[in-house]
């Protein structure tokens, strides 16, 4: 049986839905008939599927080779090419990645009150 | 949060560069710009002299000529394709920073965060052979007439994305937008009936 650890982050909300969570399987070091633990990570609002979608794919949660098939169809291209799962991406390359605080905006906003003019 | 590997996470055609972002920000300005220009215009590409207008705080259009990032889609910028493209100012960072109203270490801090991208509607776009260190501003967007644009542009473009580049890129503009709403945004989660 597959040992899953759920893991949220971004606490602002509890994800209502499988696929709110994002699966995180790490590389397996051991050799056994177990699957290693997978952690789910919430990046917010995600793509919704419904359970039943996710198990058209052909995954079942119980077996040990779980982690290797749901790599497939869900973090492939069918992910990385959505909106959700690129902003997901940025966060992973960029962990510090936030938005301006109130006096960069104030700054920015000034540069723009020099640069452009009333028409 | 990933450990080191976001490797099974990039499209395919990515995935070759995986050390490169993997690395970032180190040696950024090695691989985000293409080496040639294509004869087509691509998302991500900067003009220069670009006519950008927003509405101020008056109300009143308030227009700047700019160098600026195209970020309507690649289809969409062809010609006879998109009725208009859109396109990001980018900002000289150097003049930004001895206009800025920030001072010392707060300033110091500031440039740091814009150098390394870690401000979400910004890119920073390094020195290359024909541009300066740079700032594009994804919160500042202006359509442009693609007429007018495809009829001006020329030999206006100064530099072009590498297909890594642009991949970042993408990542950027789709955190800007598609980052979770504030905890306080409290939206209604009652649809609104169809109509017929």
């Amino acid at each position: 049986m597959t040992m899953a650890l759920l893991e949220q982050e971004e606490l602002d909300s509890t994800p209502t839905a499988f696929f709110d969570w994002s699966i995180y399987a790490p590389k397996s070091s051991a050799q056994t008939d177990r699957s290693s633990p997978m952690t789910f990570i919430n990046f917010g609002p995600q793509i919704v599927l419904s359970a039943t979608e996710i198990f058209a794919l052909g995954q079942s949660v119980t077996d040990v080779s779980v982690q290797d098939r749901f790599s497939l169809p869900l973090v492939g291209d069918f992910s990385a090419k959505n909106l959700k799962h690129l902003s997901a991406i940025a966060k992973l390359l960029i962990p510090e990645l936030r938005e301006m605080t109130s006096g960069e905006r104030r700054n920015l906003h000034s540069y723009y009150k020099k640069v452009y003019r009333k028409v | 949060m990933f450990g080191d590997d976001i490797f099974p996470y990039l499209p395919e055609n990515i995935k070759p560069f995986s050390q490169q972002l993997k690395q970032f920000p180190e040696n950024y300005e090695k691989w985000v710009y293409a080496a040639a220009y294509r004869s087509e215009t691509y998302q991500g590409d900067v003009f220069a002299d670009v006519p950008f207008v927003f509405v101020d705080e008056d109300g009143d259009p308030a227009q700047a000529q700019l160098a600026g990032m195209v970020v309507s889609n690649t289809c969409d910028t062809q010609p006879n394709q998109g009725e208009f493209v859109v396109l990001a100012p980018l900002i000289d960072l150097e003049t930004y920073r001895q206009s800025s109203e920030l001072e010392g270490e707060e300033l110091a801090n500031h440039v740091r965060a814009v150098t390394e991208n870690k401000i979400s509607n910004l890119m920073f776009l390094p020195r290359s052979e024909t541009t300066l260190d740079s700032l594009v501003d994804f919160g500042n967007l202006c359509s442009v007439s693609g007429a007018y644009f495809h009829q001006k542009k020329g030999k206006n473009r100064i530099v072009s994305l590498s297909l890594v580049g642009h991949y970042f890129m993408l990542v950027k503009l789709a955190y800007h937008f598609t980052r979770p709403e504030a905890a306080d945004a409290l939206r209604d989660s009652v649809v609104q009936p169809g109509g017929d």
